[in-house]
């Protein structure tokens, strides 16, 4: 079957009524539990997996895949109202989709992220139709020595994560990286600080830490500073991008879309790394990198494409390998086994309905997404003229809830309250959370992909070296590190016969 | 106000040195074929070289401070961590229901000033909606309680 | 603000201390209200599928509605603990895997739970553990590979699926069996060995059924041995570890069930009875096959005796390897 007849069939697959109805339910949710900060697409789906039971596999995994990508739209949303990422794709988007929300530009930041996320995500499915074969043999040359060489360079780009210094940003990693490596270690599997707790054992949760130095801290700081309304700046400007956003945003957006999709076929990198890398290239490249960190458009449209075009490449291995990519794809592979479907090489064979349906169903729910969402802007803005007062119960109540529903265990709700207060305190010394969020997810993939690399060539550093991409890839690091250290005392010789206006 | 650099440096400095010292006693292995201890003493090593550098540059620095320094109600931050923190260790005895509503009342009355009757009634209404939407509704994993089922 | 607080304290005192009204399950007989399975990983995963997928007929089989609560932590070590320790009424049991009972404790000192703090309510499917190869590779058989392997001592490598897994603990017993020096690749999880093996970077490796299932019948991997008792329909072609010989040298992934020792033993029998009524449902097989599963129902005294056996040889080659201190 070629790919018009594919689209065709597909189509006509996701347009019969169980299918989109099943679509469109899967984006309400996915929307809903997106913007409700912790409920997280992992626990929702698995939830809802006895549900799908009465349905047909197609109409069920395209519900599933329908929660996934409808949560990395609401995800944005908290991340730019009130400054808690729904999950850690969407991290990189407090940093300036919160700024923006204060100086009353949350409107504008929502908008371009649905409309940046539209565009990627119709971009994702394209890319998926057109490319999945073969950049699938590409993926798995991705072995333990590639995706070290890759988290490398991805390591290299943190310090562009911060408006502030430098030298703190690169403090702050080592600190994310350090509390990584709580809990058994990835290779030999014993214990390291955990001081005799079976709890400690797999580790500091990922979703405890984002929500206590985001989402917690920041409640803490305003209640303190006895703020009441004034969080945020009132006055409204513009429900939607202006034309100046819209150029401002263009770039970013396609950018971010082709690095989110091939980034997220990669095997473990899932949706996180692309929207940190898509970050960083825009703050590098921009021509006053000084705004980033106070609102800059730029750096919610290329996260935030990058995150939902990481969303569709990472379907890539799971519908062509049945390989799960990131935990979420691990729950969707779930719901195919279910309904004893094996996704796979297979699958386009055996069930070319499935296998088209729920592809372009992907391009239908984006379709409904952008429908369902940009109306809701309207009222997302209304929201924050609620008095802070009545808003931050409810902020810490979702947080709680959000963070006991994934592990039904206390322990969780303290290390966040402890996070609450080193984000508060990091805070008020000029600390960022960004950079040691993202550590501490690729410092353990980090640890893991070296020792895999050394136990596969008995120990012997040549495999970095002997292996092309892994080559690349660690050469572009040390050419990233090295870049300033030449580069700018030579900028700094030219630049002194005609001062520049550049700060 | 560089002090306040220098105090943030120095705290995060001995921290370093005492994830160094207990990442010393894991077992280190070589270069080659490192062991659970290696990336722990690395990373812990590099933190502290960090920190020191923090360290000597506020000490060096002279004047302004980039650090706003606007003065915080840390008694309303005590309240609120500690009736989050009390919520926590009765949550799954008391049950969610229960919990959340004391909780949300102590907010709403005693941080807010709240008329007794609104801070009553919004809160139960609260406790009951979030439970409903997520217990009942999405099946999220919340604590019952001995009242629930 | 003080008076405030007050009330706060008393309406929290109020919310803690239990109603007396709560009529007590011991007046009605067992069950009389939902029971909860503790479920010691994340959503998701093969245990947890394997539990919702007969959740519905256990359910109707025991008359009350079942409770799933996720508890991951530890490696299955947080939610076996709470269930270890929990009120020996029949209300709270656990959905887990054997290794949590046998390997977990031989390899992680952490863990301070027996398997005389459980009591059984039997096994009810498995996971086979397989030992593969890309196609093409050099070996069609576990024969030939294990002459290569004796030949170049050390320098073959294999994956498995980390440390503590069935998968390893495989190749070990697999080594042990033939007198090979393999060097061990640990990824996290079943899956990662299955990339790992269609991309080159690890010759061989161990990994459970469900996950590599798709690859294996496209003929993209070629299974040489799996843990299975008898020869799998799925894969006809592919021996069994016992045939070679090699019986303790096959450990696969067991789903069972598990109450606190104390319960009493009227409870743990109406549990069983109905956890077998269940897996002789026929959907109930249809559907744990279709997930790439076996039913395999044993009563709690042979699903007793096989925990006790896998627990001998785990134990004996986790001390071998230095593992657990």
């Amino acid at each position: 079957m070629d790919l018009l007849h594919g689209l065709a069939y597909g189509l006509s697959v996701s347009l019969q009524p169980p299918n989109l109805t099943a679509c469109f339910v899967g984006v309400f949710v996915g929307t809903l539990i997106g913007v409700l900060p912790g409920i997280g697409p992992v626990a929702t789906m698995s939830l809802l997996l006895p549900i799908t039971f009465a349905m047909s596999p197609t109409a069920s995994i395209i519900m599933m895949a329908g929660i996934y990508y409808g949560a990395m739209y609401g995800g944005s949303t908290t991340s730019i109202l009130v400054n808690i990422p729904g999950e850690a794709a969407s991290v990189v988007t407090c940093i300036d989709g919160y700024q923006m929300a204060r100086q009353g530009r949350a409107g504008p930041a929502l908008g371009i992220s649905a409309l940046g996320s539209f565009i990627a995500g119709t971009f994702s499915v394209l890319g998926i139709m057109l490319l999945a074969p073969p950049l699938t043999s590409v993926a798995l040359r991705f072995g333990p020595p590639e995706i070290f060489g890759l988290l490398l360079l991805g390591f290299t780009m943190v310090t562009y994560l911060t408006a502030g210094s430098k030298l703190k940003a690169v403090a702050m990693a080592l600190l994310g990286m350090l509390l990584g490596t709580v809990g058994l270690d990835p290779i030999a599997a014993s214990p390291r600080f955990t001081y005799g707790s079976v709890t400690l054992g797999d580790g500091l949760g990922l979703v405890p830490i984002i929500m206590g130095l985001f989402g917690i801290s920041e409640v803490l700081l305003n209640i303190g500073q006895g703020v009441k309304q004034e969080v945020f700046d009132t006055r409204i400007k513009g429900l939607m991008p202006s034309r100046e956003d819209w150029r401002r945003s263009a770039g970013p957006i396609a950018r971010g879309s082709v690095l989110g999709f091939l980034l997220g076929i990669l095997p473990g990198i899932g949706a996180i790394i692309p929207t940190f890398v898509s970050y960083a290239l825009e703050k590098r490249i921009a021509r006053q990198p000084e705004r980033f960190g106070k609102g800059a458009i730029e750096g919610v449209a290329g996260p935030e494409a990058a995150n939902n075009a990481a969303t569709g490449g990472s379907m890539i291995p799971l519908l062509t390998l049945g390989f799960a990519p990131n935990v979420v794809m691990a729950v969707l592979l779930g719901a195919f086994l279910i309904h004893g479907v094996q996704p796979g090489p297979l699958l386009i064979k055996e069930h070319p309905e499935i296998f088209w349906g729920v592809i372009t169903s992907m391009y239908v729910g984006n379709l409904m997404l952008l429908v369902l969402n940009l109306p809701l802007i309207g009222l997302w803005v209304q929201l924050l003229r609620v008095p802070y007062g009545i808003l931050f119960p409810l902020i810490l109540l979702f947080c709680v809830i959000g963070v006991y529903s994934e592990s039904a265990n206390v322990w969780d709700i303290v290390v966040m309250l402890a996070f609450g207060v080193i984000g508060l305190l990091m805070k008020r010394f000029g600390f960022e959370a960004a950079p040691l969020v993202l550590a501490f997810v690729l410092g353990r993939m980090a640890e893991e992909s070296i020792r895999q690399s050394l136990l596969m060539s008995n120990g012997r550093f040549s495999i970095l070296m002997t292996r092309p991409i892994a080559t690349v890839l660690i050469a572009a690091a040390l050419i990233v590190v090295a870049l300033p250290v030449i580069v700018s005392p030579v900028r700094r010789l030219l630049r002194t016969v005609p001062p520049d206006d550049t700060a | 106000m560089t002090g306040r650099d220098r105090g943030a440096a120095a705290v995060l400095l001995v921290f370093g040195l005492i994830a160094l010292e207990e990442a010393g006693r894991l077992r280190f292995g070589s270069l080659a074929r490192p062991g659970p201890g290696f990336f722990p003493v690395v990373l812990a090593a590099g933190f502290s070289l960090v920190c020191t550098g923090l360290l000597v540059i506020a000490a060096r620095a002279r004047g302004a401070d980039a650090v706003s320094a606007a003065r915080l109600g840390w008694p309303k931050i005590g309240a609120t961590m500690a009736a989050l923190f009390v919520y926590t260790l009765v949550l799954e005895s008391a049950g969610f229901v229960a919990a959340t509503f004391a909780l949300l009342v102590f907010f709403f009355r005693a941080l807010e000033r709240q008329r007794w009757l609104v801070a009553v009634a919004s809160s139960l209404v609260t406790a009951l909606v979030t439970y409903l939407v997520f217990k009942v509704w999405l099946n999220v994993q919340l604590p019952a309680g001995p009242w629930g089922g | 603000m003080r008076r405030s607080l007050l009330v706060a304290a008393a309406l929290l005192t109020l919310a803690v201390a239990p109603p007396a009204v709560v009529p007590r399950a011991w007046a009605q007989p067992y069950p009389a209200r939902p029971i909860q399975f503790i479920v010691p990983f994340a959503t998701g995963g093969p245990t947890d599928t394997a539990i919702r997928v007969i959740q519905p007929q256990l359910a109707a089989s025991l008359g009350v509605p079942v409770v799933l609560v996720n508890k991951p932590g530890g490696g299955g070590a947080v939610g076996m603990d709470g269930v270890a320790k929990a009120r020996p009424d029949g209300y709270t049991l656990a959905a887990t895997v054997r290794s949590t009972l046998t390997i977990l404790p031989a390899t992680q000192p952490d863990v301070t739970y027996k398997i005389s703090d459980f009591a059984v309510i039997g096994s009810y499917a498995i996971d086979s553990g397989v030992i593969l190869v890309k196609a093409g590779a050099p070996w069609k058989t576990l024969e030939e590979f294990v002459d290569h392997a004796r030949k170049n001592p050390g320098s073959v490598t294999y994956g498995s699926a980390g440390l503590g897994t069935n998968s390893y603990f495989n190749m070990e017993l697999l080594q042990q069996a033939y007198g090979l020096t393999l060097s061990h690749v640990p990824f996290s999880g079943s899956g990662p060995v299955k990339n790992a093996l269609l991309g080159g970077h690890v010759p061989i490796g161990a990994a459970a059924l469900s996950a590599v299932l798709s690859v294996v019948r496209s003929g993209d991997l070629v299974v040489l041995a799996t843990s299975a008792s008898k020869r799998l329909p799925v894969i006809a072609s592919a021996p069994t570890m016992t045939e070679k010989g090699q019986p303790d040298a096959s450990l696969s992934t067991w789903m069972e069930l598990y109450a606190p020792a104390k319960t009493p033993k009227p409870i743990v029998d109406r549990l069983s009875a109905a956890l077998e009524k269940t897996m002789r449902d026929p959907d109930v097989i249809a559907a744990i096959d279709k997930a790439g599963l076996t039913v395999e129902y044993r009563d709690p005294a042979a699903t007793l005796t096989l925990v006790e056996r896998e627990n001998a040889v785990v134990t004996r080659l986790a001390r071998k390897l230095n593992l657990g201190r």
